[in-house]
């Protein structure tokens, strides 16, 4: 279980007042699921910000800019041009 | 402003959502509640299976059922969040916002 803290979205106030000790917090972002997983539609792929990662195949990308599966298969991170990476999945059948 | 995005299936189902970001206000406390209680009572109070993935500073929580089974739970506990996400959105419209992205 999740410990429910009422400020869990809220800023934190009056925490010292030392000039360094600002840092943005851990997004915990990156790949959500491993190369040749199986995955079902909707799972979460790979969270980010920007386009670190571009969708391929069968792969659909938030308005967060996260990538999901749009249709149940197996995840395949793979190179798009010379220095992009993409990731797609393949319908474990096909 | 606290961001929200929920991830409906071709049915229109909820199927994850992200929360993140921070807010000012009283506002802040009720979405945590909202989003944080969803969360756990979908894993004391069902047996759906989910991948949830937070920061323990808060400010974001990520979230995605595991698998197409909806249990009538699941499916009525993501859409009474939704519903309270979306009434605090109306009563504070700059606090909040929530995007939603159809597969």
């Amino acid at each position: 279980m999740i410990t429910l803290n009422l400020s869990f979205f809220a800023h934190k106030k009056g925490v010292g007042s030392t000039k360094n000790g600002r840092d943005s917090n851990s997004k915990r972002l990156g790949a959500k699921r491993a190369d040749g997983q199986f995955v079902l539609a909707g799972n979460i792929l790979y969270t980010q910000n920007g386009t670190k990662i571009h969708p391929g195949n069968n792969v659909g990308r938030g308005s967060n800019d996260n990538l999901f599966a749009l249709v149940d298969g197996i995840v395949r991170f793979e190179r798009k041009g010379r220095d992009k990476k993409r990731v797609s999945v393949y319908p474990s059948g096909a | 402003m606290i961001g929200i995005t929920i991830v409906r299936d071709g049915a229109g189902k909820i199927t994850s959502f992200t929360a993140e970001n921070h807010g000012e206000t009283i506002v802040c406390a009720a979405v945590s509640m909202l989003v944080l209680n969803t969360v756990n009572s979908i894993e004391v109070l069902t047996r759906d299976s989910f991948t949830c993935d937070y920061d323990e500073n808060g400010g974001f929580l990520t979230f995605s059922l595991d698998n197409h089974v909806q249990t009538a739970g699941v499916k009525i506990l993501l859409e009474a969040m939704y519903l309270g996400l979306a009434s605090a959105k109306a009563e504070y419209p700059g606090e909040i916002e929530i995007k939603e992205v159809k597969q």
